[in-house]
Order: C-alpha cells, then structure tokens, then sequence
C-alpha cells in the first residue's frame, strides 16, 4: 500500500515563468487566465453531435411569430407589457376553457411583473424573444377562489404596487385596492371567481400565500411560454398587428 | 498587463497554445512525482454554444467544442486526468427547454467527465426529469446528502466513488444545497436533505480510514461563502479534516485562484469555483510522492474564449 502525504505548494510556476518570459508574471499570480487570448480549436465529434440539435433549435428560434407595431416595456401599477400579457393570458385560457372545461370560465388572469424578463420589441417576435420574455418553465393553472379571497388577492397585488392582471380592474390606496371591479362588475364576495395564474403565483411565489386558500384548482399542464407562442403564431397567421395599450385598469387613487 | 498582451501575441496562438497547456510543473513528472490533473466546471447551465455574438457580456465566449478541445488537449499532455462538474449543469438556454438535459449529459460523457454533483436547476424537470435523462450520463452524479430513499431516484445516485490513477485513490463524495424554498416541493418530491457538514465529516471519514484514500475531493452545489450563517464551500472546507479540496457551485462565483482555507487539522484546503455558463475550466494540478517526500500542487483556471 502506497501512502501519500500533502506538502507545501511552491510557486514553482513563477520561477519558471521568470526564466522565459520574465514580463508575464510582474501582473499576474499564478492562476493564470492566459488563454483568454487564444482562440482554442473546437472539437470536431462534439461539434458533430451539437450540429442536428442545434440546427432544429435556430430553425425554430428564429421562426418569425408575428409584428408587434411597438416596443412593450413592463412596469407598475400597469403597463403595456404587463397589461398585454395578462389580456392574451385571460383569453388563450377561456380559449381551453371552451375546448376542455367547458363548464368553466376564467374570471381574471394574473401574471407577474416579474416573471416577464424583457420588453417585447417593436417589429419581429420570434420564438427566441418568448424564451427571452419567459425563460422559466411555469405551467398555466386555474384556481377557484371565493369572492373574500380574490379580494384579499386582489389587496396582495396593490400592495405590490400593482402587477400583470386581465378582466380586473382597482385602484391603490394606502396600499389596498379600492372599487375591484370584475368583469366590469364590482367584486361581489358572495360569489367565488376564477383565476388563471401560473403555477410559480398558484404555489405561494411573490408573497401569494393566500393563493393555497383555493377552494379548487386545475393545473392544465401547460407550459406559460407555449401558451403566449401559440398566441402569437395566431396573431400572425391571421395578419394582426400586435399594440399595447394602457387603459388604466390599476390606478393610483389618491 | 499590456506588456504581457503584446508578448503573447507575439508568440502566436498555435505556440502558446502548447505553451499554455504544457504544465511548467512537467519537469517534476519526469522525476518520480506523479501527477494528477483535475479539471472541472460549475453552473454551465446548458450553455452548449458559445455565448452569442451580440451578447452583453462574454461575446463569444465559452462553448462545449473547445471546452472539449481544451480537454482533449490536456488528456494528450498528462497521464491522470480527472473532469468534474459541481452542478446546475441544466437550465439556462433553449437547448435545455427543448431537449431536457439530453444534450448536456450526452457532450458530457463525450468529453470524458469523471462524475457530477447534483444542483439545485438539475431538478428544474423533477426528480423524473433527472431521472429520465441518466441514461445519457456515461458518468455518475454523487450526492451523499439527498436522501432519495423514498424516490425514483433511489440507488441511481452515488452516495461516493472511488478513483484509481496510476496507484493513487481519490475519493470524491458530493453535497447539495438545502431544496425547500429553492426548489419546489413537486420537484423534488419526498427527497430528504441532510446535513451537508454531517455527511461530509461521515464521508470524508469512511474515505480516509476506512477507504484510505489518498487524496479526498468535495464536489458541493452548496455555494461559495455567505454573509449570513449558512453552509458553504469555504465552510465545509473549514470545518471538515480530511477533505483535499472542495470544487464549488452555485453562486457562479468567478474566483480568479482557489482560495486556501485551513481545516480543522490545520491542513491547507483549496476551494475552487469557477463563474459560470462554461467560460472558464477549472485546473489543478497535484504532484504526488512516496510518503516522506513532498507532494505539491498548481492551479489554472482556464478561461474558454
């Protein structure tokens, strides 16, 4: 059996550097990043087993979705971005709704501010640019919640000082919501809605513990970026300009 | 700085490419010194090409191909090689949103990886998405703190491994960060976490007495260090006896050398950890010897541009 034992590192590599190329170790110790300036040769068999992936994932990536005839930047209490996101949410989900359950209707969509990692631009979107706007792998799930609940919800989001929501629509006082309106209507707590949200806001993310107080929930399974992809194909196909629009749905009420 | 830039430009890509790579501690290896060269990687995060062209930071930077060059050219100069990787291998490019992992693994084993700790993104898909995907691994994942007892990947993940290059054993154990509030309870389903300094005082233990390991490597998905009183490389690294070296993950730390920390043997430790996203390889370079002579080390960490 064979014993090995640590010593003492010696800067062996200096002493060898000061011998050939004495200027190089004056700047550097001896970790040495010196090849940031050699362009290193690829590898042929890995380049080979890359190749057909890569070029199904470029095809796709930069297939051309629809025009958007504007920039859409996200922010609070609503934005262009947010607002427009949320619509087109709240609409595929009562499209599967219609095609799936169609004894239900969602009521209100959510999406978080946060979750939308870049502005959309104005001109092409691609497939590239709703992997860029949602690089997370969050599913689509729809949550019943009684009209107390969509209410304390609905406080949850002013106090955030607003976020992505579709068929709603409240102002900000203090750090509530006041006169929610749902479906134009006002919030009747009598009754229960339905929320389409993601499973990262279903689950509790960003603060919406009171989410888990939902009386039922479906999780369809389906991935948020492959929703918004088919969305925009559609609009597309159909030769509609995509346009974001605030409409003051989140208002600040003073 | 500019002075060395003009040198090596001067000597021409191909030359300092050799010159490089050409560890300047060969002249011990033609003694009886052995060497063992150990290259590694952290959080690359499924970033299989090149950064693009266009991107802010690190433009054409990176890549599994000349990672893999690199690699393959190191393996033509030195006799004991051993590759790891410290987790979060997956998640971060469409390559992962489109195939799962499968190319990762797959460019992986090409490469020739000797073993993989497991990080918190690696369970983006699940334990099921992990586990769907091992059939590409031509090499283990090690974790000895997940408990998967319970799980589909029950007795799919080493607890530890054992190396042999040219007489001398190295043990590598693997730890994970703590999953609740990292990663959600659907993912990581009836996964228990254990205390990593615990299992790693157990490994490290059972790799030395038992074992008697010569050199005892660390792979941690724990992170570098924190402010706050949380476990982290440099903690484990402190606080264990035995452990050589801990290759680190998780906080894309970009360390320019390993850090030195002393163990509670009054040993030097070395913790490495190097950023993320595939742009640098991680080296180190130990010299062995028979007991009563030195045994030194050298590092590099290799930037991929």
């Amino acid at each position: 059996m064979r014993i090995y034992r640590f010593g003492i590192a010696i800067p062996l590599l200096l002493a060898f550097l000061a011998c050939t190329t004495y200027r190089i170790e004056k700047s550097e110790t001896a970790n040495i990043r010196l090849d940031s300036l050699v362009t290193a040769p690829s590898s042929a068999s890995v380049e080979a087993i890359i190749k057909p992936y890569r070029d199904k994932v470029n095809a796709d990536m930069t297939e051309v979705l629809c025009i958007s005839s504007e920039a859409m930047y996200g922010g609070r209490p609503e934005s262009p971005l947010t607002n427009y996101c949320a619509d087109l949410t709240l609409e595929e989900a009562n499209r599967f709704c219609t095609a799936k359950h169609p004894e239900i209707k969602m009521d209100v969509s959510m999406i978080n501010r946060g979750g939308l990692r870049i502005p959309l631009p104005k001109g092409e979107i691609k497939t590239m640019t709703m992997f860029e706007l949602m690089p997370f792998e969050n599913e689509i799930v729809f949550l019943k919640l009684k009209g107390e609940v969509m209410l304390e919800f609905i406080n949850h989001l002013a106090a955030r000082g607003g976020e992505g929501v579709g068929g709603l629509r409240f102002g900000i006082k203090e750090n509530k919501a006041i006169q929610p309106e749902i479906g134009g209507k006002p919030l009747d707590t009598t009754r229960s809605y339905w929320l389409v949200t993601s499973d990262y806001i279903a689950n509790g993310g960003d603060g919406s513990e009171i989410l888990s107080k939902s009386s039922e929930r479906i999780d369809t399974g389906i991935k948020a970026r492959d929703m918004f992809i088919q969305y925009f194909k559609r609009m597309g196909k159909e030769g509609k300009t995509v346009t974001a629009k605030t409409d003051g749905r989140i208002y600040d009420a003073k | 700085m500019q002075n060395r830039r003009t040198f090596i430009r001067s000597l021409g890509a191909g030359t300092l490419g050799a010159f490089v790579l050409n560890s300047p501690m060969q002249a011990f290896a033609k003694s009886e010194l052995i060497q063992l060269t150990i290259l590694h990687t952290n959080d690359f995060h499924s970033h299989i090409d090149p950064f693009p062209k266009d991107a802010p930071r690190n433009a054409g930077e990176g890549g599994m191909a000349k990672r893999a060059a690199m690699i393959d050219q190191i393996r033509k100069e030195q006799k004991n090689v051993l590759v790891f990787d410290a987790g979060d291998i997956f998640q971060g490019t469409p390559y992962f949103n489109y195939y799962k992992g499968e190319l990762e693994l797959k460019l992986m084993t090409e490469m020739g990886y000797d073993a993989a700790a497991i990080g918190n993104h690696d369970l983006d898909n699940g334990l099921e998405g992990l586990d769907a995907q091992l059939k590409n691994a031509g090499f283990p994942f090690i974790n000895s703190n997940y408990d998967f007892t319970e799980t589909i990947l029950e007795g799919k993940i080493l607890p530890y491994k054992i190396f042999k290059k040219q007489g001398i054993t190295i043990g590598v154990y693997g730890l994970g960060i703590e999953l609740d509030g990292l990663v959600s309870k659907a993912n990581y389903g009836k996964t228990k976490y254990l205390d990593p300094l615990e299992q790693a005082l157990r490994m490290e233990k059972f790799l030395r007495e038992e074992k008697k390991t010569d050199l005892i490597v660390c792979l941690s998905h724990l992170g570098y260090a924190y402010k706050e009183d949380k476990i982290s490389d440099v903690k484990i690294a402190a606080e264990t006896f035995h452990t050589d070296l801990v290759i680190g993950g998780h906080t894309h730390t970009f360390l320019k050398k390993p850090e030195l920390i002393t163990n509670k043997s009054g040993q030097q430790v070395l913790v490495n950890q190097v950023g993320f996203g595939g742009l640098i390889l991680g080296r180190i370079d130990y010299f062995f010897e028979k007991e009563g002579k030195k045994h030194t080390r050298n590092n590099d960490n290799l930037s991929i541009k």
